[in-house]
């Protein structure tokens, strides 16, 4: 495929979209979930420890991607492992977006669901969701990542802002006994905080994109440290404000600590409904980002333009997010693919990388640099 | 053309279609509700029992269904509405002076039914979302678990985790009753009362309903305000102990306990220090500006014992003998003997109530057992109250007394 020189797009960008990929939906019950799964307040560890393997995948993956200027990975899938198993794989790396996909509509249409809109079909909001997500990306890689960079930060000030406000509630006795059952509760916990960091694997598909490509790395780097200190910081302020024992009591662990903030004065009040509000944008983004990447992948495979796939994928993708029948099942769903995650985006790019290096396919020359 | 046509057509009929109708809500239809008050519902043949003396006003076969665990109450909800047209200050002329606001209340054998009833009294849509206080009286806390009661409550999404809740030492719908005083609206008043703490220490810091979910599913013993009104002036003082496990009301503590309790939080400042001088027979008393409490659990033979260390700072207010004199040592050192044993006394006054009437930490003793001895505490944990009961407690107080800004002495 020929990149028109108009997708071409910055080191900023390619930060920004890094960024707004990974915040999504994840952040909202993220101290839930890996609270159930450690047991103790030590959930801030298992979301560093989580924060790590991001990075290191996201070193994997820039890597990989770095050997193969110009390209995605769908294309040079095909020249690490042939033909078929390359196509093996890029169907389950659409799959898995189209997943993606598909949960973050849902969770979106769950959350506008319990705070906003009580009694608006859950079919109407996933759709008219899809409307929006599919408008953007029509129009290409470069709006898309205009958007990134813009909402990542409307994202970024306003978990600067709820992390300020919460401070005042935060006692740091609810984070004690510190590793009070030893470390093994931690690192159980860190495979359910993977969820959360879902979605730096974008650096795989517009990697070929950036104007230097050799700044992939410190767009990674930056990309991903900016998520890992807000979930610190979301997960240290939320059990230190709700307790372990609330948090897990809650459906939404992050919209209810956004609801309990009480700021002297009062003359700013429900902090949930902005949030709320703001968190759409930030479901948006990593809805859209996925809906992209599953479009390029299918145009990539039959070797047509990306754009033709948009429509087709929406009704799939509307599908999986109508799949699960309850509330808890949505949450569910959010576990497994963390796990499927973790052995299609993780563990795979690694071999491949490995399986790269020794057949030596793709330019060393352009990876050292 | 035509295709331009048949999408302007197909837009049309998808922005018609799609407004979001199901959640539509006129304003003018809403009920913007800013307090909450639950009582038990009395019928006529026992309307009197709103005085202290009459404790059990539940029948004994209610309380017999309330032990098998059937919530087959009887409450009473009131709802305090904002009443917009006095609010807005459009005074029309002619109409009756109208109060700000508007009681509705309801009745139902659950929580949720007394939500639901109130669509059948109240012509408009009720809003929690500015909800501001939450009143619950003494007799309810007494007879049900305030978890289970208060659980429908906690799920309800509209509910602001930031409103404030008391218990009343009377009928809770009274609270709402009361002609407002500098706030425009009762709940509002009690809201803005409640949070009144930096400068009084004989309540307890305000619980919100946020605190309120925490503790309880914390499982700990807490102190809650006591609101309470006499001839119709709204005070706020004293505690309400609601038991861990049970979450029942477990007994009143009064403004010398709640005191001491606060010397145990921390939240001192504001107390006041009165004794009288063994060497004049005279007052004294003192303004306590700081408050730092130091809790350590001792583990000795599988006891827990506790060593309570504080350290305060106290500012010499009166003395009515007129022998202040800040700047002789050996006044200050007299002074501050009085005033230690002083604060150790009430500090020990409040311990004897918690442990041995109420049974309930209420000054989370707990926390330091589970933040030192953790494993220990995974064991005691379901049985801490009682665990608690059973401590020596070592009481120590440091005080540091000043001199007021202005006068070094007399």
């Amino acid at each position: 495929m020929i990149i028109n020189s108009n997708d071409k797009i910055s080191t900023k960008q390619a930060t920004a979209s890094v960024t707004a990929m990974i915040i999504g939906a994840g952040i909202l019950t993220m101290t839930r979930s890996t609270g159930k799964e450690v047991g103790t307040p030590d959930i801030w560890m298992s979301v560093i420890l989580g924060g790590m393997l991001a990075l290191t995948l996201g070193f994997v993956h820039v890597k990989l991607s770095q050997r193969f200027p110009g390209e995605t990975f769908f294309q040079y899938s095909h020249a690490i492992c042939g033909k078929f198993i390359g196509t093996i794989i890029n169907l389950a790396m659409i799959a898995l977006f189209i997943l993606l996909a598909g949960f973050e509509a849902r969770v979106l249409a769950e959350l506008v669901r319990s705070f906003l809109l009580y009694s608006t079909p859950l079919e109407v909001l996933i759709i008219s969701f899809l409307w929006v997500g599919a408008y953007l990306v029509a129009g290409g890689l470069n709006p898309l990542v205009r958007i990134f960079e813009l909402f990542s930060i409307v994202m970024v000030l306003i978990l600067t802002g709820i992390l300020i406000l919460g401070l005042q509630h935060f006692d740091i006795n609810n984070l004690r006994p510190v590793l009070s059952e030893g470390i093994m509760p931690v690192i159980k916990g860190v495979k359910s905080t993977f969820l959360s960091y879902l979605g730096y694997e974008i650096l795989l598909f517009i990697t070929g994109f950036m104007k230097e490509p050799q700044k992939a790395m410190k767009a990674m780097f930056i990309g991903v440290s900016i998520p890992i200190f807000y979930y610190i910081g979301i997960a240290v302020i939320v059990t230190g404000v709700l307790t372990l024992e609330e948090t897990l009591t809650l459906t939404w662990p992050t919209a209810t600590f956004v609801n309990s903030i009480d700021y002297p004065g009062g003359f700013i009040e429900n902090f949930q409904i902005f949030f709320i509000i703001a968190w759409v944008l930030a479901i948006y983004t990593t809805f859209s980002g996925a809906l992209y990447i599953a479009s390029m992948g299918i145009g990539q495979i039959i070797k047509k333009k990306t754009s033709d796939f948009i429509c087709f994928l929406m009704p799939v993708i509307f599908l999986v997010s109508m799949i699960p029948d309850n509330q808890a099942r949505v949450f569910e769903m959010g576990d497994l693919m963390g796990n499927l995650w973790l052995v299609v985006a993780g563990i795979i790019p690694l071999i491949m990388l490995v399986v790269a290096v020794i057949r030596k396919k793709g330019s060393v020359k352009k990876a050292n640099e | 053309m035509n295709k331009k046509i048949i999408l302007f057509a197909l837009a049309l009929i998808i922005s018609v279609s799609c407004t979001g109708c199901w959640d539509r809500l006129e304003i003018e239809e809403l009920g913007i509700i800013v307090g909450m008050a639950f009582d038990i519902a009395h019928h006529e043949d026992d309307k009197q029992s709103g005085d202290n003396d009459q404790e059990n006003a539940v029948s004994s076969d209610e309380m017999e269904d309330m032990e098998e665990g059937n919530v087959k109450g009887n409450f009473k909800m009131t709802l305090q509405y904002v009443y917009p047209k006095s609010m807005g200050g459009e005074s029309s002329g002619n109409s009756i002076p109208q109060e700000p606001y508007i009681n509705i209340q309801s009745e139902g054998t659950t929580v949720l039914h007394l939500i639901n009833d109130v669509y059948n009294v109240s012509s408009r849509v009720p809003r929690y979302d500015h909800l501001k206080t939450i009143v619950i009286s003494e007799e309810l806390a007494r007879s049900y678990n305030l978890y289970k009661f208060l659980n429908a409550v906690m799920k309800h999404p509209e509910i602001p985790y930031t409103c404030v809740v008391v218990i009343s030492d009377g009928p809770a719908s009274s609270i709402f009753e009361l002609e407002p005083d500098l706030e425009a609206l009762p709940a509002f008043e009690v809201n803005s009362l409640a949070r009144v703490v930096k400068y009084t220490a004989n309540r307890p810091r305000y619980i919100t309903f946020g605190t309120l979910a925490r503790y309880m599913a914390n499982n700990r013993s807490f102190a809650i305000q006591r609101v309470s009104c006499e001839n119709g002036i709204l005070k706020i003082t004293g505690a309400a102990v609601i038991k861990a496990g049970e979450f029942k009301f477990a007994g009143w503590l009064n403004e010398r306990e709640t005191e001491g309790l606060n010397w145990l939080m921390s939240d001192a400042e504001g107390g006041i220090l009165e004794v009288i001088s063994e060497k004049t027979g005279e007052i004294v008393s003192c303004w306590v500006a700081k408050d730092d409490c130091k809790i350590t659990p001792v583990i000795k033979d599988n006891k827990i014992d506790f060593k309570v260390e504080v350290e305060a700072e106290a500012i010499i207010v009166e003395d009515w003998a007129m022998s202040f004199n800040a700047i002789k040592q050996n006044y200050i050192k007299e002074i501050e003997t009085y005033m230690v044993k002083e604060a150790e006394d009430i500090i020990k006054t409040t311990l004897n109530k918690i442990q041995k009437e109420c049974k309930a930490d209420v000054a989370n003793f707990g926390r330091t057992v589970k933040n030192k001895y953790p494993e220990l505490w995974k064991n005691i944990k379901d049985n801490w109250d009682e665990e608690f009961s059973k401590a020596e407690i070592d009481v120590k107080v440091k005080l540091n007394l000043r001199a007021s800004a202005r006068k070094v002495s007399k």
